[in-house]
Order: C-alpha cells, then structure tokens, then sequence
C-alpha cells in the first residue's frame, strides 16, 4: 500500500504507467513468456513464442552451480563440459544443424543448443540427455580437465584483477558457498575425480532442478508434447534448496588486502561490501529497485559514480560498478577502477565513500530516476518482442532466484520502482556490514 | 535544385528479397538538400533507423604527425563533450534516446554510425553533429587520454596474444607507418602529440567532400536525409587528407618462437595472404573460413580441441588490414608440452582443407549457417547499413542485393576450386609461437625479444 500511495503522488510516473499498459495491451506480444503445465517433474518450462524466427532454441537450465558443491572448486564447470560434449552426441560426433553452448555459474549453470524445425526432436533430446549419466570415454572425461585447465589460462592466470575478484568474493561471503570461484584454480583443476564429478551430478542434474526455456516458431502444444515425450518417466528426486541464499551474513568484516603480481600493469582498486537490505518483501520488484541504481551508478545523470570520480574530477581512468543480490537479505555493492594519473588507491577509496555517502544523504535525484525509467521503459517497448531480451531477462531472473516474469509484467515493474525503495537501498548499501578493499599493485613497485 | 526538397533525386532502385519473406525492397540512392548522396534499404519493422558513414581520411599531407592520431583524436571527441556541453551531459543527453553510436579509426580511413529510434533521429542528428563538427578539444582531456591509451597499449602487449601482435606487426609491416598505427609505438611519440595537431587533423579529417552514406532503418529517406544533414552540417565541404600508400603485409614463411620464460601458457598464430574482399566471392571465403575455424564443428576446434585436446579454443578469421589486402589468422592458446603435435595436427587439418575442400557432409550445414548468420544481420538496422557502406567502398554495390542468394547458389566444387587456387599453402604461412619453451619447436628460429625478429629472415647473400 505505502508502494502505492507513493506511486500515486507521482504523477509523471503514473502517466508513464498509463502509457505502458495501454502499449502493452495494444500491441501483440510475439516473445512472451508463457509457462506451460506438462505434468512432469521438470521444475518449470517456459515457451517464448516467435513466428518471425527460423531457429528454435532450447534452454535447459540447472539450477545448481559452484555454490552447490562440495568438491574441489571448479568441478561444477568441469562438470558441465563433459555434460556438454554427452548432451550433443545425441546421434553421435557426425555434421548436424544444431548449435549450442554452456555457461556455468557459480549459482545456475545454462545449457543451450539450437537449430530448424527439422531438429526438434534433438534439441529436445539434447536437454533430455543432461539428465542422464555422461556416455563418454573415461580417458576423453579425463584429459577434458586439460581442457579445462586451458581455459582458466585464457579467462585468468594472466588476469590478476580477476583472480583478485574470486579472493575478494571468497573473503566477502565467508563460509557461504557464494563466494567460490567457479574457474577454481590450477590445483582444484588437476585433483578432480570423476567419482567426484557424478556425486555431484547425480544429486543435482535431475528434472526438479531444471528449468527448460524454449523460443521460437513453437506453439505451446509442441511444447507439451515434446517434455511429455522426453521427460515423463524421470524419477522423482528432491530439488536443490539453494538454503545459502537464506543463510544471514556472517559477523562484520573491514578487510584491506594488498596483491602483488608482476601480471599486474596498471594499478587498480577493488572495493566490495555487503549490507543488510530486508528489501520491500517482493523480491522481484527488489530486482528492478537494484537495477535502477545499477544504471543510475553506471550512467552520465546527476547521482551517478561518472561525475565526481571520472569526469569532475580524474581520480578513475574507468572504473565498473554493479550491485548483486545473491543472498535474500543482502545486497553486495562491487567497485573495479583503474587510478588516474598521479592519484593514489586511497584517494580512490576516499573518493568513492564520499560519493557513496552524499548519494546516500540526498538521495537519488528525482530527475535523474525519471530519466532511468523512461530510458528502460523505451529499451523495454523497443524490444518487446525481442526473444533474445526476454530470454536473457528470465535467465538472469533464475540466477538471482526468481520466477521468470512477462513482458508485462517488466513493463509494470519498471513504472512501480520508486524513490523511496532506491534511497533505502542506497542507504543499505553505505550501512555495510562486510567490506574488502584489495589494492592490485605490480610486485615490482 | 531547391534545398526545402528533401530528397532530391533517385538514382537508381536495386532489389532485394528479404529474408523470411517474400517482400522485395529496393535499394535506392537519394541526396540530401545540403547535397549528400546516400543508400537507402528501407526495413519497415525495425523501428529503428541506422546511418553509417566513411570517410576516406588519410592525415594532413606533410605534417609529419603520428599515424595513430585519427584513434587519440577520436577517443578525445567522444568522451570529452562538444558545443561547449559538459562530457556527461551530452553523453547523457544521447543516452536519453535509446540510441547506439560508434565512431573509430582505420587505416585511411574514419568510420562511424548512429542508430536509432525512428522518433528520435533528429534528436541523436543533432548531437552526432556536435561531436563531429564542435568537440571541446580540450587540453586537458587530450593528456588524460594520451595517457590512457598508451597505459592500454602496454597492458595488452603484456600479455602473450598482445606480444604475438606485436611481433606480427613488426614482421609484416617493418617500418611501414601502419605499424604504428596498430601498436601506438613509439610510445613517446604519441606522448609528443600536440593539441594543435588534433585540430589540424580534426579540421582536415571529417571533409564532407567524398563520403560514403548508408542508411537502414524503417524511419523512411526524407527523415534520413535531414538527419544526414543535421549530423553534417558544421563541417567543411572539403576534400579530405589522401590515405598512405600500401603495398600490403610482407608475409615471410618461416616460424618464429618467441622465448617468454615468465608465461604461463603458449600461444600459436598463423598468418597468410588472401585475395582482397574487393575481388569479390565473400560468401565463398566467409563459407570457407568457418568451416576451417568458427564453432565447435570446425575442422581446426575439432582437431585441436576435441581429438588432440591441446587448446580450449582454436579457430581461423579473416583480417582486412585494408580494403585491398586481407589475410588469414589462424591461432588459439596451446598447452606447452604439447606444441609439437598442435603444429603437426595444424599442417595436416590446414594442408587437408586446402587440398579437399569442404566435404559433402559439412557443405549445407556450412552453408546454412552462414546464410543464417547474414540473415540475422540483416535484421538489424546498423549491421545492414555498415554492410551497404562496405559494399559501395568495396566497388560492388549489388553485393547486398544477391547476398542471400549468392550463399544460396554455392556450389561446392566451385567453392573447394577457389580454395585450392587461393588459401595459401602451409609452407607459406607465417608463424608465431609465443611460449616459455624455447626448445618446443625444432628448427624454429627461437628470439628473446621482439626487436630480434629480423634475425630469422636474414636478408639473401648475393651470389
């Protein structure tokens, strides 16, 4: 109701809220997001409807990652090559239509394969198939930690502000899962079993943790038919809890770390906290609220990091921000930025509290909100019927914890945020609880 | 003709079949009222609209300036604020219009697009115009970003892809300014570039005399030829500087091993000639080249990566260092114990193809997923309007017309005729090892540093 209430005091915003739903209703959703009922016990399955496209595309999406195992870090994205290279061979190694790919997470991991119509039937065996027991060679599972191995050297070891990253999280999140790093190291990499490996997917790569996402030229009844025919004989297992994402933070933190690296070539300046946010209670109106302070922190308006840090003043050169809310009560602020010539880490870290806390103080500007949600409201109605953005969206959404929503759903959500809900999480996230600030330097200065 | 006439003339209609549908749409050549000419390929449901312009744009004839002045001055336009605006206000004011933007520098030439919303072209026109004709040029913002650049410069050449570049660059081009160009060496140079000189090639560079226009979009010609006019009303209608002179890279067979003790992993590139893309046959290289090197069924991932299980990713592109000399890159990081068998693995996968071609069971999934992949492209309103540039640049501008079509009509022999006659044999190909085994590679010509190169292409010992 108090959301309401402020909502109706606004009334740019409301007219904005007229707009939208009038647009929404007047325009044909060709890529929304339809869940469908298929009677079996795959966690959920989504279609995103698209008759202009010629490809089709099925999402399989395990809702477990690094944070869900056990084992040495990294096994979750090991695991998920060898599912990969198992799921595809649906008619062997030979040529086939189909392209695909996997990422994995540290909190879900994201199959996908695609193609024409006339490989329905694989796609969908395909995501069949990441249920089921790798069919592969024991020396091919084997040397893929090779492989693996190689793409922690092309994603990190000459990276040190990413391997700094991993440290922070690590150190950040405490005994919580969420802090692992899903590239795990060198070591982890080399002692990796494959008993390890099928506990791991035995417990977690079952149909009450998978969510299927498929777009397209599809009809709901194709659909239904296709789960129905792959999926309907699965034994019933226990869906992964994510409890992690319930657990309260661990006791306060002021962490200052210095990494020395001869990798290193310009000096930088990490800052990562986390803070108690309880939120508004809807987690997913929460996600947009977070959202809009990413883009303004992120944008060139009044309010955001650019003015006082890159463009007043030089104390950046660049720098990244993002708010991440992996945990249900808590939100994680992260600041990445490369010094200006002749400015030291401090004055960085200096800097960046002092804009944290007068934001926080003044709260964002009313101008600059109404610009962020004209700017998302338009992208939102621009691309409304754009597969790829819904389908990012409701990815995104599953990382985070969430259901899925709608187009309209998204639409509403952009109109509702409100000033009252961002100044609390701007608040929150200068009330930090945990802090680390790591000073990336090169070993030889 | 009068100037409150839109559009003035159409010269000539071309047509098109778009994909997924049976509507042809021509492309039609119009001019603006402030004189522009300019391609339309009108996309009615794009909602958006792209225009894309190149300038050929060499620098100031006898100024002795650095051949990468075109990228700092550029970067300076873009992020230090124009018409006397503030850099976040006018970057914020853009943002405001769900438009996108890029404006970068080859060599000999300055490209550039806007695209956006049908309703706000007008609005994204005029600013694009204040970037382009009254950037702020302040000193200032040129230190920082000197500085910048330079910090990037040395960050990448730091890493073992950025030292095989370099060590290309310093084979291929010698002393070539293009080099230059490419690595922002000297890094002193660049330090020494000077305030006035950005505005003298700012002033000399943006010439309205002899671009190339293209627009795509679904906003219609006449509101394109405004906003044409708007983006390019404050700047000369003058002839713009003449590119450099280039007679092409100088791909020397051989392989060279950079010794880099400290690296954590080994890197292999390979680099040969092909013909120009203004020569023609693009969907026969683009079909060709992605079955060697794109997506986990290429020959080389397969080969590399899913047999011999040496790299996490190993592919082959095309580089068009000009419009008129394009060259092969094949290359991927490598376990070291294992470079060997990746070049033994290499010469038998390259030596394969180039002699057998594309097998009949990996010809229409080819040729499907690259007709897939153009008609994506042309689906979006800047890819389409960068592509219509390309093609007009390239002397042949029906090249989008019969795109779709001519993937369409590949023939397979005729395509594994033209890589027989023209992917370059093996032997001929330059390679770069880069690893922290100097020994790895027997017979290879082993350098601790790169300024050593010339030491494995000894100059001929006269008879």
């Amino acid at each position: 109701m108090t959301k309401v209430a402020i909502m109706l005091q606004n009334i740019v915003k409301c007219t904005l809220l007229f707009f939208v739903s009038a647009s929404v209703a007047s325009t044909p959703a060709h890529a929304d997001l339809i869940k469908i009922e298929t009677g079996t016990g795959l966690k959920a399955v989504y279609l995103l409807a698209d008759e202009k496209s010629e490809n089709i595309r099925v999402s399989a999406v395990i809702l477990a990652g690094e944070a869900d195992s056990n084992g040495p870090e990294g096994l979750a994205h090991y695991l998920e090559h060898l599912m990969f290279w198992h799921a595809d061979g649906v008619h062997g190694s030979g040529k086939h239509n189909r392209g695909g790919n996997a990422t994995a997470g540290g909190l879900i991991t994201n199959y996908y394969n695609e193609g024409r119509r006339s490989e329905l039937d694989d796609l969908f065996v395909f995501a069949q198939r990441l249920l089921t027991k790798p069919d592969l060679d024991r020396e091919f599972m084997l040397a893929e930690k090779r492989i693996v191995a190689r793409e922690y050297d092309l994603s990190v070891s000459e990276k040190p502000g990413r391997r700094a990253w991993f440290e922070m999280n690590r150190e950040l999140y405490g005994p919580n899962p969420v802090g692992k790093s899903v590239y795990g190291t060198p070591q982890t990499i080399a002692s990796m079993t494959l008993e390890q490996v099928e506990a791991f997917r035995s417990k977690h790569y079952v149909a009450e943790n998978m969510v299927l996402l498929a777009s397209g030229n599809l009809t709901e009844t194709e659909v239904r038919h296709q789960v129905q025919k792959n999926f309907a004989s699965l034994d019933k297992r226990d869906p992964n809890r994510q409890s992690w994402r319930h657990e309260p933070l661990t006791d306060g933190l002021s962490k200052r770390v210095e990494i020395a690296d001869d990798r290193v070539k310009n000096d930088s300046y990490l800052y990562s906290s986390l803070s108690h946010w309880p939120g508004s209670g809807d987690p997913q109106q929460d996600y947009y609220t977070a959202d809009f302070v990413k883009k303004l922190l992120r944008s060139s308006l009044p309010g955001s990091l650019e003015q006082p840090l890159r463009v007043d003043d030089f104390v950046v050169a660049r720098y990244e921000v993002n708010l991440i809310r992996n945990l249900r009560n808590a939100v994680q602020f992260f600041f990445g930025a490369r010094p200006d010539d002749g400015v030291d880490l401090a004055q960085v870290s200096q800097k960046l509290q002092e804009s944290l806390v007068l934001l926080a103080q003044e709260g964002i500007p009313e101008r600059s909100l109404e610009r962020i949600r004209k700017r998302f409201a338009q992208e939102a109605e621009r691309r409304n019927d754009d597969v790829d953005y819904a389908l990012e969206r409701a990815i995104a959404f599953l990382t985070a914890g969430l259901e899925p929503n709608d187009s309209a759903d998204h639409l509403r959500r952009i109109a509702r945020v409100s000033k009252a809900d961002i100044d609390q999480l701007l608040t929150s996230v200068t009330n930090r609880q945990r802090t680390v600030e790591v000073n990336l330097v090169n070993k030889a200065l | 003709m009068s100037k409150s006439v839109s559009v003035l003339a159409l010269f000539t209609a071309l047509t098109l079949v778009l994909p997924f549908s049976a509507a042809v749409v021509s492309v039609t050549r119009h001019i603006t009222p402030n004189g522009h000419e300019f391609s339309y390929f009108p996309m009615e449901d794009a909602k958006r609209t792209a225009i894309a312009v190149t300038w050929k744009s060499g620098l100031p004839p006898g100024s002795n300036l650095h051949e990468a002045l075109p990228r700092i001055g550029i970067s300076l336009m873009l992020k230090g604020g124009a018409g006397g605006f503030a850099p976040s206000e006018i970057k914020a004011d853009f943002e405001d219009l769900d438009s996108g933007s890029r404006l970068w520098a080859r060599p000999g030439e300055i490209k550039g697009f806007i695209v956006v919303p049908d309703n706000h072209i007008m609005s994204a026109a005029h600013i694009a115009g204040l970037v382009l004709s009254r950037p702020n040029l302040e000193k200032r913002w040129l230190e920082r970003e000197k500085r910048n650049i330079i910090k990037d410069a040395k960050a990448r050449n730091a890493t073992a892809v950025g030292k095989a570049w370099q060590l290309a660059r310093e084979i291929v081009f010698n002393d070539h300014p293009y080099k230059r160009f490419w690595s922002l060496s000297p890094t002193n140079a660049v330090r020494e570039i000077e305030l006035d000189a950005v505005s003298d090639w700012h002033r000399a560079a943006f010439g309205t005399a002899r671009l190339t226009i293209a627009v795509a979009g679904s906003g219609g010609a006449r509101q394109a030829a405004k906003a044409i006019d708007a983006a390019l009303s404050g700047l000369p209608r003058t002839n713009t500087p003449e590119p450099l002179s280039f007679d092409g890279p100088d791909i020397r067979p051989g392989i060279v091993v950079l010794h880099q003790p400290d690296l954590p992993k080994s890197l292999v590139m390979t680099l040969g000639k092909l013909p120009p893309v203004t020569t023609g046959n693009q969907a026969v290289f683009d079909t060709a080249t992605h079955v060697l090197g794109f997506g986990k069924q290429s020959r080389l991932f397969h080969a590399l990566r899913t047999e011999l299980r040496a790299a996490y990713g190993f592919g082959a592109v095309m580089d068009d260092y000009t419009r008129n000399h394009r060259v092969l890159r094949m290359g991927g990081e490598v376990e070291t114990a294992q470079l060997p068998q990746v070049l033994d693995t290499l010469r038998a996968t390259y030596d394969e193809f180039r002699m057998s071609g594309i097998h009949a069971d990996e010809f229409p999934v080819a040729q499907r997923a690259h007709r897939q992949r153009m008609e994506q492209r042309l689906t979006r309103p800047a890819s389409v309007a960068n592509m219509l540039v390309e093609s007009t640049l390239n002397n042949q501008p029906q090249e989008l017309q019969s795109l779709i079509a001519r993937i369409n009509g590949l023939d397979r022999l005729a395509v594994n005729r033209i890589i027989r006659d023209t992917y370059p044999p093996y032997d001929d190909l330059l390679k770069i090892i880069v690893t922290p085994d100097a020994n790895a590679i027997k017979g290879a010509c082993v350098i601790a540093a790169i300024e050593d190169w010339h030491r494995c292409f000894p100059p001929a010992e006269a008879d």
